[in-house]
């Protein structure tokens, strides 16, 4: 534990003492009424309905048999969540689901969202600054298995954790160590001593030094030992049966004795329960009050605001329009479809590209998102189908934009129609041509943009096909190859490694605005302009 | 000399495009992002109607198009923001009596202090003065003179290519329409679409609104169907009847660019060199927000000076920046005549080339830019004749005759198309807006005549719509600039919709959250939610018409 919380600690147990257990022993899932199903060491099936609940509401498979692990804490690496970003490749292949849950955006939020944008239905992230109230850490807690505990400290979380049924994967040596060592070996009754044949087992699992190859492996021991069910069963129900706090406390460290109060901020709740004070401006940014003269340093309180839903509970399918070259989709599948016969839970991702076809993937989630690579000037469409073959959802049909001029020249030329001023907005006002002339050969070859007195020092080259014409000013330029590459999902980079992409050009101006393009205007320190900031 | 009736070489459409996000905070007291407002108010609109003013009144012929975006003017008219202006702008020059007071009038910090001292006074006297706190009436003077032709924007610079519905763009289209005509008196002829975004469709919702013209980004008609005859020099007519007129990148990077763009010039003022940053704490402490963090006053007392570090910066000389804006405006002018002689024999009409800029480009990120533009209107009207100032109304006023075309899908951002709207960062975003979008239209389809709390809290959810789908958010997204409070304003108005369409769908409407709802995200006032019926709220009567300022 760090000296901040060491200096923290006295003053955190003042209001402790003055209503003690009416805090701390709410901590108990057979009374939890923020639970979708309460549970105890004697009836432990209502964790599975939690399980499933936290799944379906962060949008991650709902897979009973797959074990969920927590992690509550700051995205920074003086939290330890360098750990537990080193950790989640060995999870993966041990095919686990990871939660984080933090107070706010930290320095390696992006890293982490990098990763749920690739492995939307294992991985979320919530990211939680509203409300003052702790019902989403009961359910996250209620819903997970394990508890991913990367720094020294964390024994306040770690009880919590194993009051819950998720059980720590801990530093030895450190707090929740302590605790541990505390709940099986130390005391008069171990807790894992079945008539007192059995040797003690620690309700967590350690390593023993503070790295991400550690944390991993003691997170896989905790995985092999989630798979062994009679095992588990019997150390889940143990640490269900968790004493209160004040048992647990003497046996601690002083230090980690700062069990109460929320080890996050806040986790609020999500979906469709909206806090209504929030949204009528309650719970805002605090400004901070500085004393005269003293300049603050740290960084100031940051207010992301109320979670936004993470479903809708209805049916979705809509294809955007990045680029000509770049698609984005998205979907979500109605809970009221599970209930259909023949649903099947995993649907497969098809691109109709003109009369053609293309799977994207052959078994999504019923909820996810993907970006898409294309060809200019053509027609899109997505769809998703059950392994059955059966359309479940169909998007609208996009056009992707051209990326060089028409082919076409034949010219027409009108006189607009008078204008319809005086008519009330809103009444449709008359369109198209009044008079449609062909326009004559009127002038001797066609301008474009090239014809200007100071041509960009980079033109591209007029692209193949343009029969001959004075091309048109060079291209947008497209987002450079490796770019794209980066951002796009690896299994998606892995389906469509074959698609024929054009071969790089060569350089182009940049088009688009000024604040927010490339060439901007950079004074002379180099920082761009904020463009409209 | 041009003989009276003969055609210039050449015309020059400036397009002033001027935007900033409803950013409007009473819950707070001191709110940092208002500040937007009010930088560009001192720094851009002012100096920009003034140097109108002066024209003017020195009988200068020129023709300037200005864009001001609905949410803009809802700012410009809102009583708590006036009243914050005149706070911030007291705030400053109080600042500035401390520094002209501390340096003595020989000293280079004291003049520029003066000048400064000068500069917030002239703009106080104009604010208070001459417009009582009244801009918008400043820009609808502007346009009763005769020689700016104002237009309007979708309605909370609503990014349309990336709508779900043509049920929502309408909306946005309709409700610019409806600000613009309450703010200004009439309606609009022109609009800007938000980002210049377009995709082919778009032009069905403004000709469907009586909008006669829009612009797009070059290649929006360089690569439209069929290719067009003038390029990007002559306007086109959409199959529904709306006229596209097409940028022209030279001119844009001439004042743009980093290489050759003008604001980059060493003799022009410092943007990132500040009082805020540069004076003992104690001493602007009273001066900056309540935070109490250190940020631009706008007192700038450098000059780019060249490429050397921030603290190697030589003092800013206003005349000698003003002779080279002079300078720049001759440059700029020559090269649009050079532009048009090089063109002219192609055509047979004079080209029109289009120049549109983020207004706040001018004076904020530039500060000598709206002296650059007054120089190049004065030098344009007295000192040649081959290029000619005009609007697109005059311009289709005198050359009807125009290519049919479908103009492609385009914006103005970075590679032309939607990316910076829409990519890793910001995707997210979108499957929230397209199901605020679906319910809402779906709530007003249900109820096609509500009234009392009911249709209070429908035009509620209507506004947190329109705002929760203004471009900005996502643009600020992508640059990582404010991103918190992109996000926050995001969720806060995904949030507001959705409690509102649940009571409004469970008929539990509670009127004081409804109006506590309307007190914060106080946009557009007379909205109506049948905007998302497909027969729209009813026409209002002319008296309706005339007397609202929104």
């Amino acid at each position: 534990m760090g000296e901040d919380q060491k200096k923290a600690a006295p003053r955190r147990r003042k209001p402790k003492r003055k209503q003690p257990p009416a805090a701390v022993s709410s901590w108990s899932p057979a009374t939890d009424s923020a639970l979708t199903a309460a549970f105890s060491s004697a009836r432990p099936s209502g964790k599975t309905q939690c399980k499933a609940a936290l799944q379906a509401e962060l949008g991650l498979k709902p897979r009973p048999r797959t074990p969920i692990f927590l992690y509550v804490g700051e995205l920074e690496r003086a939290a330890g969540f360098d750990l537990v970003l080193g950790a989640l490749p060995g999870l993966s292949k041990v095919s686990a689901q990871v939660v984080v849950m933090t107070p706010r955006r930290g320095a390696l939020a992006a890293a982490f969202e990098a990763l749920t944008l690739e492995h939307p239905d294992r991985l979320a992230l919530l990211v939680e600054g509203g409300a003052k109230d702790e019902t989403l850490l009961r359910r996250a807690l209620a819903g997970s298995d394990m508890l991913l505990l990367p720094g020294a400290g964390g024994a306040g979380l770690a009880w919590r954790g194993l009051r819950y049924g998720a059980l720590p994967v801990a530093l030895a040596g450190g707090d929740t160590g302590a605790l541990l060592d505390s709940l099986s070996a130390g005391s008069r009754k171990p807790a894992l001593s079945k008539k007192g044949t059995a040797p003690a087992e620690s309700l967590g699992f350690l390593y023993r030094s503070a790295s991400a190859l550690a944390l991993g492996r003691a997170a896989q021991k905790a995985v092999a030992a989630y798979r062994e069910a009679v095992r588990w069963r019997r150390l889940r129900n143990a640490a269900l049966r968790v004493p209160e706090l004040d048992s647990v406390a003497g046996a601690l460290p002083s230090a980690a004795v700062s069990l109460s109060g929320s080890p996050v901020m806040t986790l609020a709740q999500s979906a469709h329960q909206f806090d209504t004070r929030s949204a009528q401006g309650a719970v805002h940014i605090a400004p901070r009050t500085v004393a005269h003269g003293a300049e603050p340093t740290d960084a100031p309180y940051v207010d992301w605001g109320p979670p936004p839903p993470t479903r809708y509970g209805e049916d979705a399918l809509e294809l955007l329009v990045q680029s000509p070259r770049r698609l984005y989709g998205y979907w979500e599948i109605a809970p009221a479809r599970s209930a259909e016969p023949g649903h099947a839970h995993e649907v497969q991702l098809v691109l109709h590209e003109g009369r053609a076809e293309r799977l994207l993937a052959s078994s999504v989630a019923d909820f996810g998102d993907w970006w898409i690579d294309a060809e200019p000037d053509r027609e899109y469409r997505l769809e998703l189908r059950s392994p059955a073959g059966v359309m479940v959802l169909e998007s609208a049909r996009v056009r992707t934009p051209r990326e060089d001029g028409s082919p076409r020249e034949e010219a027409q030329f009108v006189t607009r129609p008078e204008p319809a001023r005086g008519v009330a907005p809103g009444a449709p006002r008359p369109t198209g041509a009044a008079r449609v002339t062909v326009a004559p050969p009127r002038v001797a070859r066609r301008l474009t943009a090239a014809d200007t007195v100071r041509p960009p020092e980079r033109v591209a080259k007029p692209a193949a096909g343009s029969r001959g014409k004075v091309s048109a000013t060079p291209a947008p330029a497209r987002a450079p190859k490796a770019d794209a590459a980066a951002a796009k999902p690896r299994r998606q980079r892995l389906a469509e490694s074959a698609k024929h992409r054009a071969p790089a050009s060569e350089e182009r101006p940049r088009k688009g605005r000024d604040g927010r393009r490339s060439e901007t205007y950079t004074g002379s320190s180099g920082a761009p302009p904020r463009g409209r900031r | 000399m041009r003989k009276p009736g003969q055609s210039p070489a050449g015309y020059l459409c400036l397009v002033l495009h001027s935007h900033l996000p409803y950013v409007r905070h009473p819950e707070h007291d001191d709110f940092l992002e208002e500040d937007w407002l009010f930088e560009a108010i001192t720094e851009t609109y002012i100096p920009i109607l003034r140097a109108c003013e002066r024209m003017d009144r020195d009988g200068v012929r020129y023709r300037l198009t200005i864009g001001v975006t609905p949410p803009l003017a809802a700012m410009l008219g809102d009583e708590l923001l006036i009243f914050r202006y005149r706070r911030h702008l007291a705030n400053l020059r109080a600042l500035v009596a401390k520094e002209v007071a501390g340096h003595p009038t020989d000293t280079p910090i004291g003049n520029l202090a003066r000048f400064y001292s000068r500069f917030l006074a002239e703009t106080e006297a104009y604010f208070e003065d001459e417009w009582h706190g009244d801009l918008l009436a400043a820009f609808k003077n502007a346009m009763e003179r005769g020689s700016v032709e104002l237009i309007t924007c979708t309605a909370t610079h609503g990014f349309l290519p990336l709508m779900s519905t043509d049920a929502a763009r309408r909306a946005q289209i309709r409700v610019g329409v409806e600000a613009f005509r309450r703010v200004f008196g009439r309606a609009p002829r022109g609009i800007w679409l938000g980002e210049c975004a377009y995709q082919p469709g778009v032009d069905e919702l403004l000709a469907e609104q009586g909008l006669e013209y829009f612009f797009v980004d070059a290649h929006g008609i360089e690569y439209g169907e069929p290719s067009p005859v003038f390029g990007v020099f002559a306007p086109v007519q959409t199959p529904a009847g709306a006229h596209a007129f097409a940028r022209d990148s030279h001119s844009s990077r001439q004042v743009w660019s980093s290489r050759e763009g003008y604001p980059g010039d060493p003799i022009y003022r410092e943007f990132y060199r500040d009082l805020g940053f540069d004076a003992e704490y104690g001493y602007v402490r009273p001066h900056l927000h309540s935070d109490g963090v250190r940020r631009n006053t706008g007192l700038k007392y450098y000059s780019v000076t060249g490429n050397v570090e921030l603290h190697e910066k030589a003092y800013y000389d206003p005349e000698a920046a003003i002779e080279r804006a002079a300078v720049h405006a001759s440059h700029f002018l020559f090269h649009r005549q050079a532009q048009a002689r090089e063109l002219a024999p192609g055509m047979d009409r004079p080209p029109c080339i289009v120049a549109p800029y983020d207004a706040e480009l001018f004076g904020h990120w530039w500060f000598e830019g709206p002296m650059f533009l007054e120089f190049l209107f004065r030098k344009a009207a007295f000192d040649q004749d081959e290029i000619e100032l005009i609007t697109p109304t005059d311009y289709l006023a005198r050359h009807p005759e125009v290519q049919l075309q479908q103009p492609s899908a385009s914006t103005w951002g970075a590679e032309g198309f939607n990316r910076v709207w829409l990519n890793d960062k910001n995707a997210d975003l979108y499957r929230h807006q397209h199901r605020t979008e679906r319910r809402m239209v779906r709530l007003a389809e249900r109820f096609p005549d509500a009234e009392g709390p009911v249709k209070e809290a429908l035009d509620q959810a209507a506004r947190e719509l329109l705002l929760l789908q203004s471009s900005d958010w996502a643009f600020i997204v992508t640059t990582e600039t404010s991103v918190p409070y992109a996000v926050r304003r995001l969720r806060e108005h995904l949030q507001r919709f959705h409690l509102l369409a649940a009571a409004i769908e469970e008929d539990r409407v509670d009127l004081e959250q409804v109006r506590a709802m309307r007190e914060r995200d106080a946009i557009f006032p007379w909205l109506d939610y049948r905007v998302y019926r497909p027969e729209g709220p009813p026409v209002l009567s002319p008296q309706e018409n005339g007397d609202c300022h929104a």
